[in-house]
């Protein structure tokens, strides 16, 4: 037998100690060509795949989901087929130190027994902790205490009925590291794009009762409509995880005498353009009397900060705790006829690109307000991705039937459409 | 009388008169004693002996260093801070080393040491003797009599010459000193003699007198001086009579030398004061020696390579036995010095069975006399011999504390790496065996962090000849600690199932037991006897806790080889540290403080140690307060939160 390749990992970035195999092309002992793709790796940027230099038998050292450490060897090509080369390899490492006998920590012993699982499977194993019940198994376990990217974590409780908790892919938790080395603790970022609010205003101030002049209530009830759309921006990195919100409550800033207060509008997304207005107007009237209650200010999944009172033309606003991300709203600049929205988002948790769409997708709704005519139609006509009705879409174009996955005619807003 | 020792004298007190000056001027830093009055007993003594010859001295030395070694610029240069005095500068005033001429500013410390230094001479067999000076004051140490008793009774070669000055600092002895000063070298035994510096040509002839019987006759003798310094102890410190002074000012024989003749006085000033400006000058353009001449940075070896270890079907105290029967046979400098070593005891714990019968010469039975023989093996160490001393419980080396701090730490670095002491202590520690408070401590916490001595301890995974070859080989002190229950166990016999055991590349290895496969997830370091107690217990916490140990066994305590730990606990983020000392300020606080310094993440801790009380007698009692396996295990599931 004769080893004809042996492949290690290149190092193709210089920022990543580790890639994640992604897939394994061949079995164990396949016969591969010369040019055959034999594995794919990620990277922190980019998945790259590894081909044959040589014709031969193929033996993995590495499997699926795998992080592997650059300039390790994953893949050995021989001239003729490997024998149970896994036991000779493992018995290469030990033939000193033979396992006679596995033992097994009682909590793996109370598993196995409660779930039936055998324990042959256990054969080769030194000490089985419930841990390595869990890895046999599959089962996903929070693999945190044991990964090796983040070193520091704090655990903080989180509320399972409220929230969804998701792993980070590893790319993440990598690039994390990567920025975290520069910037610490502090990975935010920030999008901004302005409106044209050119003849904006005329058109949108008839909605409302009180709050002529401002787009605030618009953006509120746009932006709930497009948490649907976009569920990582209602949500916050907890645990090295991602926790996203099952429902969508909108805050606002509010700073007047009384200090700075985030105030919630709950169910936002459920809420039409005037309950909204008069949800503002209300929670106003409370912070100005003092009279908010705990309820009013607790559980905000996104915030939205309005500094166009303020004569504020351009700001960046600071993320909240358990949020993912914050929206920054300017003053309207009367001369160029423009407002500018500031997204600042937890990097960690949106990428740049998945920020810029959203910012992008609230400036169109908003400035889509600029064709509305007064014809209002009266039917219960919905948007089934944003679940806006007709009566509240004041888009010149309507809403277009589309047939779904499951054969069901449905109507999208154009809005959805254009992301359909 | 020969007038260049009028000559001699006067240069001495010139130079020390010089030193206070300098020292008024802020050029020197520290303090100086000077001996103005007394510089005939230094030229009698110092000056009349031969260059082969070894002087020990204390802290007011200025005097004996001139006569001994003429080597004034040294001198000025050394208490002047500068890289050229005798010791660059870092001993000083009291801390000198040249040659064969040693001091040390511990009273009392400096007999034993010069007593083996001495027996050195005589198991050499080459007819040097040695001189070591004390004052009326260091009559009050206890070491001194435990030296006194020893040199009568083993023939050492070495001279105590004993300069009265009737104070100490500044109490007069008739406050503090009882009986006769002479009765006390009587009564050992020991023969002696009595001169003044006040009757000059008296005093060289009996100095002589004195340094042949001690070099034909090979025995010790008492040289009693009575004299009387003209200056302070120190500079301030002065409450004597006036008058007093003024009486042995008129007497003294330099100032009586200089009113019968002003002339040659006067020439013999202006000579040696030009002499001293000259050399003051010179040096005051010296440098001063870089911290980094001085400083040793502590090596770590990163580079560890690790191998199995290897099954002796042998008990570990006759691993030790055979190493020192192997290496006394090789090995001419090797002396066993200890208490009830002799044949056919051979030591409380039989550590020295048959060795006297083998290496008479080499083996030496002591009074129990533990600061003595420390120092004596530290005399031994100096003069080339390598001494091993047995303190035969580990709760007496406190009894030696002063021998290891004050001196065996210290001579390396004080005479500016001009010597080396390579003297080793070995001691047992531990309890077990209801020997009660005092006989069954660990007190190793006291013997870590000396400077510049390496503290070992050993263990029964690996053979102690290995490391106690290691040791003979070290240039510098070594304290070894063994265990009592440890010596009547195999080596590496305790096996627990599905567990490698490995040994590092380290000069001491590190001990490493750990999972056959699997990954570690919790961290143990322990070292000496509590390692088999700890390996006891490894598979139950297995079972009970679900985290996998690794256990570390430090074969090297002070300093400590941290590469493995800081490996280890960067994976598993928990570390347990079990000794049997007492937990504050011991081996595992060190231990947490290093790793927690030198990773960048949080650590569950816990120091697993002794209840902090006196060890009680009865069994029950016993166990409870030293860290049994029920303890440990107990320890371990509630810092798991279990």
């Amino acid at each position: 037998m004769k080893l004809l390749q042996e492949i290690k990992i290149p190092q193709e970035s210089v920022n990543d100690k580790f890639v994640t195999v992604v897939s394994v092309l061949y079995n164990e002992n396949d016969f591969v060509e010369k040019g055959d793709m034999l594995i794919e790796l990620e990277t922190s940027k980019a998945i790259f795949t590894i081909e044959s230099e040589v014709s031969g038998y193929i033996k993995y050292y590495c499997q699926v989901n795998d992080e592997v450490e650059v300039n390790s060897t994953i893949i050995k090509i021989f001239d003729e087929i490997v024998i149970d080369s896994l036991e000779i390899n493992q018995s290469i490492q030990n033939t000193e130190f033979e396992v006679n006998e596995t033992i097994f920590s009682k909590r793996a012993e109370k598993y196995i027994k409660e779930n039936n699982v055998n324990k042959s499977k256990f054969k080769n194993y030194d000490f089985v902790a419930l841990d390595d019940v869990f890895n046999l198994l599959g089962i996903n376990q929070s693999k945190i205490s044991s990964d090796q990217i983040i070193t520091e974590i704090n655990f903080e409780k989180v509320d399972e009925k409220k929230v969804d908790v998701q792993e980070i892919s590893k790319n993440k938790k990598r690039e994390i590291e990567y920025l975290k080395a520069v910037q610490k603790e502090n990975l935010n970022s920030n999008v901004n794009v302005f409106i044209d609010t050119s003849n904006l205003f005329v058109k949108i101030n008839p909605f409302f009762k009180y709050l002529k002049n401002s787009l605030l209530p618009l953006i509120i009830f746009e932006t709930s409509k497009l948490l649907m759309k976009y569920p990582e921006i209602n949500s916050y990195f907890v645990n090295n995880q991602l926790a996203i919100y099952k429902k969508i409550n909108i805050g606002f800033a509010i700073d007047m005498q009384n200090g700075l207060k985030t105030v919630k509008i709950e169910d936002t997304n459920t809420r039409t353009l005037q309950e909204i207005e008069n949800k503002i107007m209300e929670l106003s009237n409370k912070y100005i009397d003092n009279k908010l209650s705990v309820d009013d200010l607790s559980e905000i999944t996104f915030t939205i900060t309005d500094l166009a009172s303020e004569g504020v033309y351009f700001f960046v606003p600071l993320i909240n705790k358990d949020n993912a991300a914050i929206l920054g709203v300017s003053a309207n600049d009367e001369k160029l006829n423009r407002t500018i929205l500031s997204l600042t988002f937890d990097h960690r948790v949106i990428e740049g690109k998945k920020a810029t769409m959203f910012l992008n997708d609230l400036k169109k709704r908003i400035e889509s307000y600029k064709l509305y005519t007064k014809t209002q139609i009266d039917t219960n006509i919905r948007c089934y991705k944003c679940l806006k009705s007709l009566k509240d879409d004041y888009n010149d174009v309507g809403f277009l039937k589309v047939v779904t996955k499951e054969g069901e005619e449905k109507y999208i807003c154009q809005s959805c459409f254009n992301g359909f | 009388m020969n007038k260049i020792n009028f000559y001699k004298a006067l240069h001495i007190r010139l130079v020390e008169n010089k030193f206070l000056e300098l020292f008024s001027e802020g050029k020197l830093n520290g303090t100086v004693h000077t001996s103005v009055g007394q510089e005939f007993s230094a030229l009698a003594f110092a000056g009349q002996i031969e260059k082969t010859d070894f002087i020990f001295s204390n802290h007011r030395c200025h005097g004996h260093y001139i006569a001994f070694t003429e080597d004034i610029k040294g001198l000025i240069a050394e208490l002047m801070g500068k890289k050229t005095g005798t010791c660059g500068g870092i001993g000083s005033s009291q801390h000198l080393c040249k040659g064969n001429f040693f001091s040390n500013g511990i009273q009392g410390g400096i007999v034993p040491v010069s007593a083996g230094f001495a027996l050195a001479n005589k198991l050499k067999k080459n007819s040097n003797i040695g001189v070591v000076f004390i004052g009326d004051g260091t009559l009050g140490e206890g070491v001194l009599y435990e030296t006194m008793n020893i040199i009568s009774k083993w023939s050492i070669p070495l001279l105590i010459v004993c300069e009265n000055n009737m104070y100490a600092q500044s109490t007069h002895q008739n406050i503090t000193l009882a009986g006769d000063i002479l009765k006390r070298a009587d009564a050992f035994d020991i023969k002696t003699f009595k001169s003044d510096t006040w009757n000059i040509e008296k005093i060289f002839d009996n100095a002589k007198q004195s340094i042949e019987y001690v070099r034909t006759q090979q025995k010790p003798a008492f040289h009693l001086v009575d004299t009387y310094r003209l200056n302070a102890h120190s500079k301030g410190d002065d409450n004597r009579n006036k008058s007093e002074i003024e009486e042995f000012y008129k007497k003294d024989p330099l100032n009586e030398f200089s009113v019968k003749n002003p002339d040659i006085f006067n020439q013999y000033l202006n000579q040696i004061n030009n002499a001293i400006e000259k050399i003051i000058k010179e040096a005051e353009n010296e440098q001063e020696l870089p911290l980094s001449d001085y400083k040793d940075e502590i090596q770590y070896e990163n580079n560890l390579e690790w191998t199995k270890l290897d099954e002796i079907n042998l008990r570990q105290v006759q691993l030790i036995n055979e190493f020192f029967k192997e290496k006394m046979q090789l090995s001419d400098d090797l002396v066993f010095i200890g208490e009830d070593v002799l044949s056919p005891y051979g030591g409380a714990f039989k550590v020295s069975k048959d060795l006297s019968d083998l290496y008479p010469d080499r083996v030496f039975s002591t009074p129990i006399s533990e600061a003595a023989i420390t120092g004596i093996a530290n005399g031994l160490a100096l003069a080339g011999m390598k001494p091993f001393v047995e303190i035969m419980f580990g709760d007496f080396v406190t009894l030696a504390f002063d021998q290891i701090v004050n001196h065996a730490s210290k001579f390396y670095h004080m005479y500016n790496k001009q010597i080396s002491c390579p003297v080793v202590l070995r001691t047992p520690m531990g309890g077990g065996r209801g020997y009660g408070p005092t006989h069954s401590q660990s007190l190793e916490k006291f013997l870590i962090g000396i400077d510049n001595i390496k503290t070992i301890a050993l263990n029964t995974l690996i053979d102690p000849k290995i490391i106690y070859n290691e040791i003979y080989n070290e240039k510098h002190p070594v304290i070894v600690i063994e265990n009592k229950l440890d010596y009547g166990k195999k080596i590496h016999k305790n096996i627990v199932k599905n567990y490698k055991y490995e040994k590092s590349s380290h000069q001491y290895p590190v001990i490493k037991i750990s999972p056959l496969k699997s990954q570690a997830t919790a961290t143990i370091v322990t070292y000496g006897g509590s390692a088999n107690i700890v390996i006891n217990i490894l598979e139950k916490l297995f079972v009970e806790t679900d985290y996998k140990f690794e256990l570390f066994v430090l074969t090297k305590i002070n300093p400590i080889d941290y590469k493995p730990i800081i490996d280890s606990v960067s994976k598993t983020k928990i570390l347990f540290t079990v000794e049997e000392g007492s937990a504050t300020s011991g081996i595992g606080s060190e231990i947490i403080a290093f790793v927690s310094e030198n990773v960048d993440f949080k650590i569950l801790c816990k120091r697993i140690a002794s209840e902090p009380f006196p060890i009680p007698s009865v069994k029950s009692l016993e166990n409870n307060v030293l860290p049994s396996e029920q303890n440990i295990f107990f320890e371990i599931i509630k810092s798991l939160n279990l």
